[in-house]
């Protein structure tokens, strides 16, 4: 029988190679039809910035509770809004930024680093020992309003990646590097499911919470009960981390506002 | 010159093999980026980078698993399964990248080793919606690495064949962790019920072709051992006999010639009512088997000469089971008719095929 095609003979039969030939068209037209599927129906990307390789100055005061801060004033601002932007300051890698600010707590300071900003939120990626104090007169302390109770419903992600650094910065495929992030230190961010409100995590007493407090909870739907504060620009939601339980179900969209009770 | 030639020729194939499939994967990874960076301005490259490698590793791993089954049925196939570990060293080179560039992305410059952070930063072994999905892609390209690296030749001899089948029987296991890991993994975070749907119409793929195939060898087999049963002695391939010609077997002393015609199949005794005369050594002409000493003819499913003469040989039962003919070794009283075995249509597709 000659069309008993064996792989080392130089050529198949022609009926056989006509059929292989089409058959790796087929594959051909799958593969650019799948990647095409698969390319539309992944999730919208955030619109999120990481000013990767650009080194900018930044002069404001430092403020290295409950999570290291840089305020910047703004210029010529009056009215209800903050007079200062609050950059949240983070080391290089997954690192928190408290060892790089120690010291200069309540300074004027001036720092180089990469922007990293998104709807709701800047940060400063510093470049280590880049900070140098400045004579200048530092910023007033902010003072701190209570919001009251809040039961808010969404995702604990590491503010570092979800303000910009990856995209996506949230959910279960980013979900160990949001747990690697937070154990180096970087702020945790309570972002609700609409993906309206963000709150920066603390502990019933407004300090930071532990590294490691939140890693079983981090990337995951989760109703959290706690304390809303405002400070300056930013909210900061108090919570007891050992008093949180997983949830059962997946993601539900929440009302776009925090439900708030007193 | 001969010995160059062979060796040319031998390459030849597996370099076209090989750049047939490096351009398909070139295709897809170059849409996957190229329309991702289009679609998704604001998606980073890395991320572009990790899901192109990933779903490539994913999809070439169901190409890889179909193929076995694919050739099993349909044995035009073959020559794809003929360099198949070539896809499977590219699937685990794909998945390679794929992981490295994840646990770079995922794992690396933070407080523990990247290593280590892939098992412990999610500690929720427990859970089925937030279980530590990257573990199980990790043990998965320790699969594939053991495979790929063992692929070559060299190992099957070391290992001994049975021990190689096991241990390349160990893909299912992969491809189980894989299923696990995207559906633990990125289906947890997309929201498309259409990439729900891609992976469950995989899965059904490769699960329905190594089903159809399992069914068909199983019906196979029923239908050899039944032939055994009956009586019926297997006595040559099919592809062993020439369109219009006989090949002679002898059956508990019987000379017997088995004919292929128009794609079927009969058996006359070999005897010529003649001179017994080797009716086997001769040939079908104008659809009666025609005697090589003096033509005497006779129709090949009844033993009948044709019309108005009146010679008969014995007939024989036949049966054709996957290319294998059976014969029953009983002769049927002179001038039986029985039903010719019709080739079966695998064969008679690839004939078409080779004659169009
Ligand atoms: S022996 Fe067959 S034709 Fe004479």
């Amino acid at each position: 029988m000659n069309d008993f095609y064996i792989g080392y003979l130089p050529k198949a039969p022609e009926g056989l190679a006509r059929f292989l030939r089409r058959v790796i068209a087929a594959l051909g037209v799958l593969a650019i039809s799948i990647a095409l599927l698969l390319v539309m129906k992944q999730m919208r990307f955030a619109n999120s910035i990481f000013e990767y390789g650009k080194v900018r100055g930044f002069e404001g005061t430092i403020a290295t509770a409950p999570y290291p801060s840089l305020l910047v004033e703004r210029p010529g601002m009056a009215g209800p809004q903050s007079k200062y932007s609050r950059y949240l300051l983070v080391a290089p890698g997954k690192h928190g930024a408290d060892e790089l600010v120690a010291g200069f707590d309540g300074k004027k300071v001036r720092v180089q680093g990469q922007l990293i900003y998104r709807e709701g939120g800047t940060m400063v990626e510093i470049t280590p020992g880049s900070i140098t104090p400045l004579d200048t007169v530092p910023a007033d302390r902010e003072s701190t309003r209570d919001l009251g109770a809040v039961t808010v419903t969404g995702e604990i992600v590491d503010s570092k990646c979800y303000l910009g650094v990856m995209n996506p910065g949230q959910g279960k495929v980013h979900r160990d590097c949001a747990a690697r992030c937070l154990s180096g230190g970087v702020p945790p961010l309570f972002v609700t499911s609409n993906g309206v409100d963000q709150f920066l995590l603390v502990d019933p007493e407004g300090h930071a919470l532990g590294h490691d407090a939140l890693r079983e909870f981090v990337a995951e739907p989760i109703t959290i009960h706690g304390e809303l504060l405002q400070r300056g620009e930013s909210r900061l939601l108090m919570i007891n981390a050992s008093a949180l339980t997983h949830m059962a179900g997946r993601i539900q969209k929440a009302p776009p506002l925090a439900e708030r009770h007193e | 010159m001969s010995v160059q030639y062979g060796a040319i020729s031998w390459n030849r194939q597996k370099k076209v093999y090989d750049v047939t499939v490096l351009s398909l994967l070139a295709l897809y990874l170059g849409s996957f980026v190229g329309l991702g960076a289009w679609l998704h301005p604001s998606a980073t490259a890395e991320t572009l980078l990790i899901r192109a490698l990933g779903t490539a590793a994913f999809l070439l791993l169901h190409v890889v698993l179909c193929i076995g089954p694919l050739s099993r049925l349909d044995r035009r196939f073959l020559p794809l399964l003929y360099n198949r570990r070539h896809l499977g060293v590219t699937t685990f080179l794909l998945g390679l990248a794929h992981g490295g560039f994840a646990l770079f992305q995922f794992h690396a410059l933070g407080n523990v080793n990247p290593l280590v952070s892939l098992f412990v930063s999610n500690p929720r072994y427990g859970s089925v919606a937030d279980f530590p999905f990257q573990a199980l892609g990790f043990f998965a390209l320790i699969i594939l690495f053991l495979m790929a690296a063992t692929s070559h030749d060299f190992w099957l001899r070391n290992l001994s064949a049975p021990m190689w089948k096991r241990l390349h029987m160990l893909v299912y296991v992969a491809y189980a962790l894989l299923v696990a890991h995207v559906t633990l993994g990125a289906l947890q975070s997309e929201t498309s019920p259409v990439l729900a749907s891609a992976l469950i119409l995989g899965v059904a793929t490769v699960l329905s072709l190594h089903l159809a195939a399992a069914f068909r060898e199983k019906r196979i087999d029923q239908a050899r051992r039944q032939a055994v049963d009956e009586g019926f002695v297997e006595v040559c391939k099919v592809d062993r006999i020439a369109e219009k010609c006989a090949t002679i077997v002898s059956l508990s002393g019987e000379r017997v010639a088995v004919f292929r015609y128009d794609g079927r199949v009969s058996a006359i005794s070999n005897a010529c009512q003649h001179q017994n005369g080797p009716l086997g050594e001769g040939r079908i002409i104008d659809g009666c088997v025609t005697c090589p000493w003096h033509g005497y003819q006779y129709q090949p499913e009844s033993g009948a000469a044709p019309p108005p003469f009146k010679e008969k040989v014995p007939t024989f039962q036949v049966k054709v089971v996957e290319g294998a003919v059976f014969v029953h070794p009983r002769p049927n009283p002179l001038g039986t008719h029985v039903q010719p075995a019709e080739i079966e249509s695998s064969q008679g597709r690839r004939r078409e095929a080779q004659s169009r």
